[in-house]
């Protein structure tokens, strides 16, 4: 019973709002707006191109992969690190 | 001493949890080396130990939010908010990515015809999650930290 209260309740209202927001994105979809967007995607081609098939093509992409997660991950994390830090020292 | 065992093992498998997602975070942020199907699989299975996560946190989670229009600790307030858009951010890159699917959906026998508004958004989401992240990832750092050198290090 416990278990239930403390985890399977949570996870199935977690579900329910996830869903609630699932059905509401539905919505920007078919907005106005939307139409400008699907205009613009379908003259831009994906960012993301074929699977590499050899060792080569895997280690560009894997190198290209690197970069943009230390910049996209590390950078913010470092300077929130540095933000926090400073924070902490003033209090 | 019962209790105390209980507490121990959930802060382990919260520990180990965290590292799964984290690792699966970055494998599912690397479509151009995964390749877009091993992508959208491993995106799959992220859902359950996210879904995990969360649950694992819905203490924190209603007591913040019961506490959301009372005087809170600055850190604590920025958790709130950070970590809410992060949650709306990541069901809207999930649901863009799932009506996106080219080989889960399909080998499931779902055929959704892919409409390409959500092609932008998801790339651009996505960016901002990683972003997002991040902070999130610093926020929590420490616990990470300190746990890992307990039950990973110590234990070695």
């Amino acid at each position: 019973m416990n278990f239930i209260k403390e985890y399977i309740l949570p996870a199935l209202a977690i579900l329910l709002v996830a869903a609630i927001l699932m059905f509401g994105y539905q919505f920007l979809a078919d907005a106005s707006w939307g139409e400008g967007i699907r205009a613009s995607a379908a003259s831009t081609p994906p960012e993301v191109g074929p699977a590499p098939t050899n060792i080569s093509e895997f280690l560009t992409a894997f190198a290209t992969s690197t970069v943009r997660m230390t910049i996209l991950i590390g950078l913010p994390f470092t300077i929130t690190s540095a933000v926090l830090k400073r924070t902490q020292k003033q209090k | 001493m019962q209790n105390t065992n209980k507490k121990f093992s959930l802060t382990q498998f919260k520990l180990f949890l965290d590292i799964l997602v984290l690792i699966l975070f970055v494998a599912i942020n690397i479509p151009g080396t995964t390749g877009i199907p091993n992508h959208e699989w491993i995106s799959f299975i992220f859902a359950l130990p996210f879904l995990i996560h969360l649950t694992l946190n819905w203490k924190w989670i209603v007591s913040v939010f019961s506490r959301l229009f009372q005087k809170l600790p600055g850190e604590t307030r920025f958790n709130q908010i950070w970590d809410s858009v992060l949650f709306l951010l990541m069901i809207f890159v999930s649901f863009s990515g799932a009506v996106l699917s080219e080989s889960v959906l399909p080998a499931l026998g779902i055929h959704l015809e892919i409409d390409l508004f959500w092609r932008t958004l998801h790339t651009g989401m996505a960016n901002l999650l990683m972003l997002m992240f991040g902070v999130h990832l610093t926020m929590h750092w420490k616990w990470i930290v300190s746990n890992f050198r307990r039950y990973v290090l110590q234990a070695s």
